[in-house]
C-alpha cells in the first residue's frame, strides 16, 4: 500500500477519474498533463507511471525511454491508449511493460495495476491465467476468442450456447465465463441468471461481451443479472482479458432481488435490440437494392453469382476463373482486411513460390497498396514501377512478369489479384487493357456478393432472436399491413406467421393500431376462444416520413389476468402511476418510518 | 429536511380535451405520466392523484434539490415533443414543493402545503414551480 503512481494524460477528465479510483484504493497519485511535467515529476521517482501515448508536447513512444533513465528498472512504464493495434514490440522497445487499452472502467484499473507493481513475472505474462469458459453461437468467433484467450495464459473450454454452457460449467469448473450476449434461445443475459441462481455456480464471475449490446442502459442491466462487466467486442480482445483479470480478483457479484423488475428490463432490451436489427436490415436492403441495378453488368459472370458463397471463396471462384480465362495458371488473390492489411487469400499454380514469399509479395507488398490506391492496373515490368523494385520481385518469383489489378468499386476496396507468367508477355499493354476491362464486374460482383452476405447476417441475427422468443412478434406498416411476423405468432393466436403476412392487421388483430405503448387485451384465438394479451407498440422510422410499427405480443394468461386486477387496486389505469390511495398509505409509511429513526 | 414532495399539474389540460378529445387527453396525461417517470430518480415514489394531478415523493432531497428538480422539469416538458394527428400538444406543468420534517409532520397536512404551493405557481401564472411558504397559511377548502 501506498505507492507512488504517476498519471501523464492530458485529459483531466480522465485524469480525474483514475486519480480518484487509485487514491480510493490506497495508492499515492501523482499527476502530469504533458511529457514536461512528467519528467519534474519523476525526479521523486514513482514505483508506477501510466502513461497515455497521445501527448500535447511529445508521444508517449518519446517520452517512455527518458522516463526509463530515471526510473528504478523494476518500476513499471504502463501505456494507456486508445488504439487498438498499438504495435507491441515497438512499445516495448520504447521501454513499456504492458499497455492497458481505453475506454477502461476507473475501478478495473486498480487488479490490472495491483498485477503490475506485485510479481517479476509481470514481463513475461500479463494475464496470470485461470480456467475460463467461453461461450459463443459463432463458431468462428469462439475459436478465435479461444486461440487468443490460450495464447494469454488462459485455460479455455467452449460452448456453443446457454444450455451446453451450464453443462460444461459442472465438467470444466471454469474459474470465469465469459459469454457474448446476442444469442439463440439462451442468451448471455439468461446465461448469467441461470448461473447465479444455482448455488453452486454462484460464486464463479460472469463477463459478458457484445458487438451489438454496447448502451449503458446494457451495461446496467449486465450488473443486475449479476455479471462482472459487460465489454464491447474488438477483434484483439485486450477489453475482454483486462475484464477476466479484473473479474478473477474482485469479489463475487450477486444478481440483483428483483428478479421480476430484472427480466422485464431485460426483454425491453431485447425488444430494442430486435428493433435496431430491423433497421439494420431494412438500410441494407436498401443498399442491395442499388447494387441489384449493376447485375445487369453481370451475365458472364453469372455462373459465379450465388448469393450462398462467402466472400473468401467467391474471390478464389473468381481468380481461378479469371486464371482459366487468361491461360496464366500462376497468380495470388490478395484480400483487404479490416485492419487495412492485404493478406493472400488464395495462390495458384506457383507451387515452386513459398507462401511467405507472396505474403509480403517478395518484399514488395506496398506495390499492391498503391495500385489499390491508384485504382489502376500496373504490370511488372513497365514505367509505372521503379526499375529495381521491379527486377527484385521478378528475381525472387523467378517469374518473366506480372500484372497486378485492384479489386475496388468506388470507395469500396475489397482486395488485389496478382496474374505471374513466366515470359514478358503480361506487361503488353493488351493484358493491361483486358485486366481494366474484367476487373470491374468482378468487383461488382464482390460488391454484390458483400451486401448480400451482410443482409444475411443481419436477417440471421434478427431471426435468432425474433424466432426464440416466447413473445408472437408482428411489424405493420403505415397502412396496417403485416409485414413480418415470427414463429411464435401461431402458438399464441392459431394463426401460422405464412397466413397473416401482407393481409390487414385488423383482420386477425383489431386491437392494434398505431398507438405506441402497453396495453392489455383480450384477443379470439383461430380456434374460437378468447386469451388476455399483453401488446407493446413501438413505432419506427423506417426511412424517412415512413414508419412501420412493432408489436410485441405477450400472453399473459390468467393468472396474469389477476395479478393485473390486484395492480388496477393500487395503480392508475391511465398511466399505471401510483393511485391516490397507494400513494397515500406509501406517504404515510415513509413519514413514520423517518418519524420513528427520528 | 427528510425529503420534498412535489405536486404536479398538467397546464392547460382541459382545453386540449375540449378541443381535440379525450384521446388526446389520455395521450398528453400518459405522456406527462412517462415523462416524469423517467425524469425520476428510482427512489422517488411517483403518483397520479387524479385528473391532471401528479405527484412526486423525493426522499432525502432537500429546498434546493427539489428546486432544482421542479426547474429541470418544467424546462424538460417545454422540449418534449407530443403530438396527435399531427398536431403538437402544449405540454406544461406547474408545480408545487413542501418539504416533510420541515413545512409539516403529517402526510395530510404535507399534501395540503404542497397543494397549496402549487396554487401559488398557478397564480404566478403556470409554467413555474413554488416552494410552500410559511407565511400563507395552507388552504383547506380547495380541494374536495
Amino acid at each position: 500500500m501506498g505507492e507512488r503512481i504517476l498519471i501523464v494524460e492530458d485529459n483531466p477528465i480522465t485524469r480525474k477519474l483514475l486519480r480518484l479510483a487509485l487514491e480510493q484504493a490506497g495508492f499515492i497519485v501523482l499527476q502530469a498533463a504533458d511529457g514536461r511535467e512528467a519528467l519534474r515529476q519523476v525526479l521523486e521517482p514513482p514505483d508506477l507511471v501510466l502513461l497515455d501515448l497521445d501527448l500535447p508536447d511529445m508521444s508517449g513512444l518519446e517520452l517512455a525511454p527518458k522516463l526509463r533513465e530515471m526510473l528504478a528498472a523494476d518500476a513499471p512504464i504502463v501505456a494507456f491508449t486508445g488504439h487498438v493495434d498499438d504495435d507491441p514490440d515497438r512499445l516495448a522497445d520504447a521501454g513499456f511493460n504492458g499497455v492497458i487499452h481505453k475506454p477502461l472502467e476507473p475501478s478495473q484499473l486498480v487488479p490490472i495495476l495491483r498485477r503490475y507493481l506485485a510479481g517479476p513475472s509481470r514481463d513475461e505474462n500479463l494475464y496470470p491465467g485461470g480456467r475460463v469458459l467461453v461461450v459463443d453461437d459463432d463458431a468462428t468467433q469462439l475459436k478465435l476468442e479461444a486461440l487468443l484467450l490460450t495464447k494469454a495464459g488462459f485455460e479455455v473450454d467452449t460452448a456453443r450456447n446457454g444450455v451446453e454452457a451450464l453443462t460444461k460449467a459442472r465438467d470444466f469448473a471454469p474459474d470465469v465465463v465469459l459469454s457474448d450476449v446476442l444469442m439463440p434461445g439462451m442468451d448471455g443475459f439468461d446465461l448469467c441468471l441461470a448461473l447465479k441462481e444455482d448455488p453452486s455456480f454462484r460464486s464463479i464471475p460472469v463477463v459478458l461481451t457484445s458487438s451489438e449490446y454496447i448502451d449503458e442502459e446494457n451495461r446496467q442491466l449486465a450488473l443486475k443479472v449479476g455479471a462482472h462487466a459487460l465489454v464491447v467486442r474488438r477483434p484483439d480482445l485486450a477489453h475482454v482479458m483486462d475484464a477476466l483479470s479484473a473479474a478473477l480478483e474482485a469479489p463475487n457479484r450477486p444478481a440483483a432481488e428483483n428478479e421480476a423488475g430484472v427480466h422485464t428490463e431485460h426483454f425491453r432490451q431485447v425488444a430494442q435490440q430486435l428493433e435496431r436489427q430491423f433497421t439494420n436490415n431494412m438500410q441494407l436492403a436498401r443498399g442491395q437494392a442499388l447494387t441489384t441495378v449493376l447485375r445487369s453488368f453481370l451475365q458472364q459472370l453469372t455462373e459465379l453469382h450465388t448469393p450462398d458463397v462467402d466472400l473468401p471463396s467467391l474471390m478464389g471462384q473468381m481468380l481461378e476463373g479469371y486464371l482459366h480465362a487468361s491461360g496464366y495458371p500462376g497468380g495470388a488473390a490478395y484480400r483487404l482486411q479490416s485492419n487495412g492489411k492485404l493478406a493472400v487469400l488464395r495462390q495458384m499454380g506457383a507451387a515452386h513460390i513459398p507462401q511467405d514469399h507472396w505474403t509480403d509479395f517478395f518484399g514488395h507488398l506496398e506495390l499492391l497498396h498503391e495500385v489499390l490506391d491508384g485504382g489502376e492496373p500496373v504490370a511488372i515490368p513497365s514505367p509505372a514501377v521503379p526499375e529495381a523494385r521491379s527486377r527484385e520481385i521478378l528475381a525472387r518469383s523467378r517469374k518473366g512478369s506480372m500484372l497486378v489489378a485492384p479489386l475496388r468499386l468506388g470507395a469500396e476496396r475489397f482486395g488485389v489479384l496478382v496474374l505471374a507468367a513466366p515470359g514478358p508477355i503480361l506487361e503488353d499493354e493488351d493484358w493491361v487493357a483486358f485486366a481494366r476491362a474484367v476487373m470491374g464486374p468482378i468487383s461488382q460482383t464482390l460488391a454484390l456478393a458483400q451486401s448480400f452476405a451482410l443482409l444475411r447476417a443481419a436477417n440471421e441475427k434478427a431471426r435468432a432472436i425474433t424466432d426464440s422468443m416466447r413473445e408472437a412478434v408482428l411489424v405493420t406498416d403505415a397502412e396496417g399491413r403485416i409485414t413480418y411476423a415470427n414463429a411464435s405468432i401461431e402458438r399464441l393466436s392459431g394463426h401460422p406467421a405464412r397466413a397473416l403476412v401482407r393481409q390487414p392487421v385488423e383482420r386477425f388483430f383489431p386491437f392494434i393500431d398505431a398507438n405506441t405503448g402497453t396495453r392489455l387485451v383480450e384477443l379470439t384465438h383461430a380456434g374460437g376462444h378468447r386469451i388476455s394479451v399483453e401488446v407493446s407498440t413501438s413505432a419506427l422510422e423506417e426511412r424517412p416520413g415512413q414508419l412501420s410499427y412493432t408489436h410485441v405480443l405477450h400472453d399473459v394468461g390468467e393468472q396474469a389476468r389477476v395479478d393485473q386486477l390486484v395492480r388496477l387496486a393500487s395503480h392508475d389505469p391511465l398511466t399505471d402511476l401510483y393511485n391516490r390511495r397507494r400513494f397515500e398509505e406509501e406517504l404515510a409509511n415513509r413519514l413514520n418510518e423517518a418519524n420513528a429513526t427520528k | 429536511v427528510i425529503g420534498a414532495l412535489l405536486m404536479l399539474d398538467l397546464d392547460h389540460f382541459k382545453p386540449i380535451n375540449d378541443r381535440l378529445g379525450h384521446a388526446a387527453g389520455d395521450l398528453a396525461l400518459k405522456s406527462f405520466a412517462a415523462f416524469i417517470s423517467a425524469n425520476s430518480r428510482t427512489t422517488d415514489v411517483t403518483a397520479r392523484l387524479g385528473g391532471a394531478e401528479f405527484v412526486v415523493l423525493a426522499p432525502y432531497a432537500d429546498a434546493a434539490q427539489a428546486q432544482a428538480f421542479a426547474a429541470k422539469l418544467v424546462e424538460r416538458l417545454a422540449k418534449e415533443i407530443v403530438q396527435y394527428n399531427g398536431e403538437r400538444l402544449p405540454l406544461q406543468t406547474s408545480i408545487g414543493i413542501a418539504l416533510y420534517g420541515e413545512h409539516a409532520q403529517t402526510p395530510d397536512a404535507l399534501m395540503q402545503c404542497a397543494d397549496r404551493a402549487l396554487y401559488d405557481a398557478k397564480q404566478a401564472g403556470r409554467g413555474c414551480f413554488r416552494l410552500y411558504r410559511e407565511s400563507t397559511p395552507p388552504i383547506r377548502a380547495r380541494k374536495a
